[in-house]
């Protein structure tokens, strides 16, 4: 469907949906009321709607798509398409083995070690079995890497890296600017594993977790003024500057090639 | 419909056939579409605590965008396929010198996230506001992941 030069093929989709901010919302409304091709293509994407509907009706689709969760749950080699979480089972036996050295490796001044802090643990893929890593370790572009978090009591947290090249990452909440209300109990991994890309130097991992909702786009912000102010190798080592009711976890994990 | 006991079929009936519309724009092959589209549902309800309670739409527009360049970047070379160079036109025609550069990367390895902000921004006219918003990233993250592209780009052509 050819949008209107104004409104986007997407707005549109999402005006329908009402699932447009406001201000956007507002300015397909305008173009609605004034506009004759905008209101043929609602029109149009109506009647699709229905044609859709009637070829492929909800409960024949929504079997197919069934069928092919429990037939892709038993296939050997993961969709090209998706990173899988690692198997439920391989992901416990190396978080139960690897948690002693996650916790010695933890010891930072800015998080209270009282009993079991919060902690990031980092597993990489591998042929045989997810390979946990330990801080400083070498990944290498292409490296596919699994995050768990331990929430040690704190019902709110945020996972984000930044890399050598100052990009930062968004792992938990994956959208959206308020914390993730974090799982208690056991290690707990995130949702999806991460591909490393060819950024030099080094992969910085933040945990940072609170009693309380936080703003995720001003742990995003602290980042990368932290990566701003500083200066090539000193990059590497940066910490995020954050409010007391903020604990941080920092996991640094070296690129191939970088000293 | 979202959360512990997602709802299938009410996810479907709202949303699939925008979800199908996307998928035909870039696939050009109603039954690849049809494909992919139900691995978008596929991957949604897996990762279900990704959606958001407010915009679906917004994580489903963007799964089907990353399946439907996987499905072009893994198809076997067809003289018959149009598909790909509709596409390659649309994004030709995009009013930004850059976007020839852009043919060169959509089917090399680049990571995956990459590739579909410069389709959000560059096919569909999203801002790069909208783009980060989409993916999760700051702004000028979006920016630097874009600029880093057309300068690698620059590189390879020698310019």
């Amino acid at each position: 469907m050819m949008a209107s030069r104004r409104i986007a093929a997407w707005q549109l989709e999402r005006h329908r949906l009402g699932e447009l901010p406001p201000d956007e919302a507002a300015r397909v409304d305008e173009a609605l009321v004034g506009d004759a091709e905008v209101r043929a293509q609602i029109d149009e994407l109506r009647a699709d709607d229905v044609r859709v509907l009637d070829a492929h009706p909800p409960r024949v689709m929504a079997a197919a798509i069934r069928e092919r969760i429990e037939r892709e749950s038993h296939a050997s080699s993961p969709s090209r398409a998706r990173i899988p979480l690692l198997s439920a089972a391989a992901a416990a036996l190396c978080l139960l083995a690897f948690l002693p050295l996650a916790l010695q490796r933890s010891s930072l001044p800015e998080t209270r070690i009282k009993g079991l802090a919060p902690s990031l643990l980092v597993f990489r893929e591998s042929a045989n079995r997810p390979e946990p890593l330990a801080a400083s370790s070498v990944a290498r572009a292409d490296d596919v890497i699994q995050l768990a978090y331990q929430a040690a009591g704190r019902p709110f947290g945020v996972v984000i890296s930044i890399d050598g090249r100052g990009h930062v990452t968004r792992h938990l909440p994956r959208t959206g600017d308020r914390a993730a209300r974090l799982e208690s109990g056991g290690p707990v991994p995130l949702s999806e594993a991460y591909r490393l890309d060819d950024a030099p130097g080094f992969e910085l991992f933040f945990l940072v977790t609170a009693d309380a909702p936080f703003s995720v786009e001003a742990v995003v912000r602290e980042a990368e003024r932290q990566y701003g102010n500083a200066v090539g190798p000193a990059r590497a080592g940066i910490r995020l500057d954050l409010p007391p009711n903020l604990a941080q976890f920092r996991f640094e994990l070296r690129k191939e090639g970088s000293r | 419909m979202l959360g512990a006991g997602l709802n299938v079929e009410a996810l479907y009936e709202r949303y699939g056939p925008m979800v199908l519309r996307r998928c035909r724009y870039l696939l050009r092959d109603e039954d690849e579409a049809l494909d992919v589209m139900q691995d978008v549902f596929v991957n949604v309800i897996r990762h279900r605590e990704r959606l958001r309670a407010d915009y679906p739409s917004s994580l489903l527009y963007r799964i089907a965008t990353n399946l439907s360049l996987n499905r072009i970047r893994d198809r076997k070379r067809d003289p018959g396929r149009a598909g790909d160079e509709e596409m390659l036109h649309a994004i030709a025609c995009a009013p930004d010198h850059d976007a020839p550069l852009i043919l060169r990367w959509l089917f090399g390895r680049h990571p995956e996230s990459t590739r579909t902000m410069a389709v959000l921004h560059y096919v569909d006219g999203m801002t790069l506001e909208q783009v980060a918003g989409e993916c999760g990233l700051s702004v000028s993250g979006v920016r630097k992941r874009l600029r880093g592209l057309r300068a690698s780009l620059r590189a390879v052509e020698g310019r």
